[in-house]
């Protein structure tokens, strides 16, 4: 996944610090996350009890309320929003099935907490026909009839839209997209990225 | 008499439902594939008129030998063509492919064609089941096997009937028209105009086929795919029913374990019983799979009596006293004249190695329930509608006539959703909670508890002569058996024909061959169908000893393979068609060596090579190459997809895949520690599909088999190294690169 900004020994030390905020990377980074170490804090006060959160979803305010704070955004987004284009694969952010872009950037949504991803834009499968470059992706992988099963597909779109939304354009984007597909699409994948 | 209009322009018909007609207009003038499926569920649901074929179809099946031919094509007032499949979707394009066999006989426009899946049916025979075998199940590439004749001739009745009844309906003779429509001179019905009236005639029992190329042979956007674009697509994993809840499950942590203490809450939350696992019912999945987690410690397990039925290391030690056994009882698959290997033959005796192999769906197992007092729904990702009426009926005492089964699209089956424990837990978890219970496993539980690809040690004796023929082969599986496991096997074919499949009946010139299995057993690794079945392992082993037989023999393997295969057109076709496509003789380019494989199997032939380098003293591959003769070819885009997926599929488990056991327990929970091929491992794929006239062969295993050998073989080559032990390189993960 491609990460702007901070090195990998910055991210480790991060991540080290506040494992539930990993994901609030980008401009301004320190600044950002020093904020969001203390606003986690209050959040993690919370943490097992029911908490009422508004996230903006696709451009629309939406607002939940979830037995935690720390309940990861893919499930709020799949069964408290009813986004189901958003999978569930690993749980441990290594298959990239649940990739959504938080504030324009691909970010797994199986290990960012909802009280996180409230505090940032969200776009998912369903909002990429809204999005210049998504609805560019989504043309892109009809055409080539990239799909299998098709499972992985929304999180390669929204991996894809991140990737050139970030500025990579054509064949740049292919080294943006380590999600798994187990089906093997990738070869159809690498012609239509080429195309975008 | 109904009035003219154009193919285009909907129906002018006053009469007619006046949504229809625009749905159909739009449809017809759009030019992707997002308004049909806009107008799918728009116009669906209150327009259809069902042209439902029951009866009268024998014709249909006389002509398949088996069965009979219920409900498969429905046309609505806007003039959508609906075919009704009994094979499920799972990525492999069986939906349009099938589709495209009806708009073939229909002369149907594209753009109306729907595909869905069938009900699965109670009915024996089953109008659902797969012609081939009467059962609705969808697996070993057999779909387009077994309903490419049985589907053409029912759409051809169908196109019949339909003119029976515009004669009947307004008189005079008339002629099939395009895009679903019939015509008189220049008068013009579509078919939603005779539909009501067709559905009254008894429909001929035989029609002609048409000779169009229109759709077979053509490269058709697939159905399915504009939804998987936009997250609209319904997975098993996707289904809303209002008031369902969350469930999740736990298993035994040991392989055949069965619950036998547990508390009655964990953690304030109600656990049920299950039998083999215990179920947590929760407002959200998330929930669900953290509470059955944090109930596992409190949960004690009854375990098989022997620990080491089900330990890799204790298994393998087993295999291989048996495979060098004088005294073990072999079951003889198939035995030509006498072999046997002199003491002084020019010989090989290599021993091949497989795992077991996890399936690794993308999507885990998830159903959903919705039991009630009088009925049973079910919508499942499943490849076996077959067994779940009668599944859902045993558990909740309902006549299996009062469950209904949706099935949905398939994130992945590779075999492992023919299977129903899993819908055999929502199923009880929905009766015991009174409610519709969606229910998904965790990934950890998915992987440790998977119906495994049997392990396989295999011994491979064989001789040549100096002319480089092969004299003798002496072949022993031994493998933990599927049949014997779950008490399946037939006493007429005590063999096991899925433990020695890609072993019997292999086309070389062999002069005399023995090939044998011997089951692994005892056994309590849970065992399944895995991807291209018993040729995922037996085609390892005989391709990789052809190679190192044509090494023996001072020949090129393609040569050799050529000529042990010059009596069988087919066979040798495809391995010509190979050569031809990677320029065999020209070689890899430097720093690769490139290694062949050749397969006759489910019903069609494949060659295919590998190009591998050696980086860093691993093998990497950088090309592949296939060359398929699957008969009739309906969809040749679709099949290029699939060889590719084949091979990125068979890259996994040749370097990476396997699942193993320390006394029960499995040691892969997640793909952190279970590698498959993602973006910068994926070759690219030349494929070439060999012109044939031949009946349709199976292709989405066809590919698997051959890519492990074909790697193999590349290897020896470029380093002088045998690789005779898959996974090459186990241990491997995502997540730590």
């Amino acid at each position: 996944m491609r990460r702007d900004g901070p090195s990998f020994a910055m991210l480790v030390l991060l991540h080290w610090l506040n494992p539930l905020h990993r994901h609030i990377w980008g401009r301004g980074f320190s600044e950002t996350c020093r904020v969001q170490f203390r606003l986690d804090r209050t959040t993690t006060a919370t943490e097992n009890k029911m908490a009422t959160y508004t996230l903006n979803v696709n451009g629309q305010a939406r607002t939940v309320t979830v037995p935690s704070a720390d309940m990861p955004l893919l499930w709020v987004l799949r069964d408290y929003l009813g986004l189901t284009g958003t999978k569930y694969g690993c749980g441990i952010e290594v298959c990239g099935a649940c990739t959504v872009l938080v504030n324009g950037q691909p970010e797994k949504s199986c290990d960012m907490s909802v009280s996180e991803a409230s505090k940032a834009k969200i776009i998912t499968v369903e909002g990429l026909a809204a999005d210049t470059s998504g609805a560019k992706a989504q043309a892109a992988w009809v055409a080539h009839q990239v799909p299998q099963c098709g499972f992985c597909q929304s999180g390669m779109l929204v991996a894809a839209t991140g990737a050139m939304k970030g500025g990579h354009h054509g064949a740049q984007i292919i080294p943006e997209l380590n999600n798994l597909c187990v089906c093997g699409t990738y070869a159809r994948i690498k012609d239509a990225a080429k195309t975008l | 008499m109904k009035d003219i209009h154009e193919a285009t322009n909907g129906n002018s018909d006053a009469t007619a439902h006046d949504a229809a007609v625009e749905l159909a207009t739009q449809d017809e003038a759009a030019p992707s594939g997002l308004s049909r499926r806009q107008l799918l569920s728009a116009g669906a649901a209150a327009l259809v008129v069902p042209f439902v074929f029951t009866p009268g179809l024998k014709g249909a099946m006389a002509a398949a030998g088996s069965g009979t031919i219920g409900a498969y094509i429905k046309i609505d007032a806007s003039n959508i063509v609906t075919v009704v499949l009994g094979s499920s979707e799972m990525g492999q394009g069986i939906l349009t492919g099938l589709a495209q066999l009806v708009a073939e006989e229909m002369n149907l426009n594209w753009p109306q064609v729907r595909a869905e899946h069938a009900p699965a049916s109670t009915q024996w025979p089953n109008p659902y089941g797969n012609p081939l075998f009467g059962a609705q199940l969808t697996g070993g590439s057999t779909s387009t096997r077994g309903w490419y004749g049985p589907l053409r001739l029912a759409a051809a009745i169908a196109r019949d009937t339909l003119l029976a009844a515009a004669v009947k309906q307004y008189g005079g003779t008339w002629t099939l028209g395009q895009g679903g429509t019939l015509r008189k001179g220049s008068t013009q019905v579509k078919f939603a105009d005779v539909v009501a009236t067709a559905s009254t005639l008894t429909p001929p029992t035989t029609a002609a086929l048409r000779t169009t190329t229109r759709f077979i042979g053509q490269t058709m956007p697939r159905l399915d795919i504009p939804a998987k674009t936009d997250g609209s697509a319904v997975f098993g994993m996707d289904v809303k029913v209002p008031g369902m809840k969350f469930a999740s499950t736990i298993h035994s942590p040991v392989q055949g374990g069965t619950v036998k203490t547990m508390p009655a809450t964990s953690g304030g939350t109600k656990l049920y019983n299950l039998g083999t696992a215990v179920g947590v019912i929760a407002n959200d999945t998330w929930s669900a799979i953290r509470a059955a987690r944090g109930a596992a410690a409190a949960v004690t397990w009854n375990l098989p009596a022997n620990p080491d039925a089900a330990d890799s290391a204790a298994l393998a030690a087993a295999a291989l006293v048996l495979v060098n056994s004088t005294t073990a009882t072999a079951f003889v698959a198939e035995a030509v004249g006498s072999p046997s290997i002199g003491a002084g033959a020019k010989a090989i005796d290599a021993t091949y190695s497989l795992p077991f192999m996890a399936h690794a769906t993308m999507e885990v197992m998830c159903c959903t329930a919705s039991v009630t007092p009088t009925s049973c729904e079910i919508w499942v990702p499943t490849q076996g509608q077959q067994f779940i009426p009668g599944l859902a009926a045993a558990i909740t005492g309902l006549p299996a006539t009062s469950v209904t089964v949706h099935t949905t699209l398939m994130g992945g089956g590779l075999g492992r959703k023919f299977e129903t424990d899993y819908v055999a837990e929502s199923i009880k978890l929905s009766k015991a909670a009174g409610v519709p219970i969606k229910l998904i496993w965790s990934r950890e539980e998915d992987f440790k508890n998977d119906y495994y690809r049997p392990s396989a040690l295999i011994r491979v004796r064989a001789a040549v002569d100096t002319s480089g023929q092969i004299t003798d082969l002496i072949y022993r599986n031994v493998s933990p058996s599927i049949n014997i496991q779950r008490g399946t096997l037939q006493g007429s074919n005590p063999e096991d024909t899925g433990a020695v499949a890609g072993a019997v009946g292999i086309p070389y010139r062999i002069g005399a061959r023995k090939i044998e299995f011997v089951p692994l057993l005892p056994c309590d690794v849970r065992l399944g169908y895995w991807r291209s079945v018993g040729e995922s392992y037996n085609t390892f082993a005989v391709e990789s000893a052809v190679d190192e037989l044509a090494v023996l023999a001072g020949k090129d393997p393609m040569a050799f393979r050529k000529d042990l295969l010059s009596g069988d057109a087919r066979s040798l076709g495809v391995v010509t068609a190979l050569e031809t496509l990677c320029n065999w003789g020209a070689g890899p380019g430097a720093g690769l060596a490139r290694g062949m494989a050749f397969l006759s199997g489910f019903g069609s032939y494949i060659a295919m090579a590998a190009d591998v380098a050696n980086v860093g003293g691993k093998a990497v591959v950088k090309k592949f190459y296939a060359a398929i003769d699957c008969g009739i070819d309906i969809n040749p885009g679709s099949i290029e997809a699939q060889m590719q997926g084949c091979v990125a599929h068979g890259i996994s488990a040749t370097m990476w895949g396997q699942q193993t056991f320390v006394k029960g327990k499995p040691q892969t929970a997640n793909f952190n520690r279970f590698k498959m091929v993602r973006m910068p491992e994926m070759p690219t794929v030349a494929v070439q599909i060999v012109d044939s006239t031949a009946a349709p062969g199976g292709v989405g295993e066809t590919g698997v088999p051959c890519v492990a050998p074909a790697i193999a073989n590349a290897w020896a080559k470029l380093t002088g190294s045998r690789i005779r032990t898959l996974p090459f390189y186990p241990g491997m993960g995502m997540g730590d690169d």
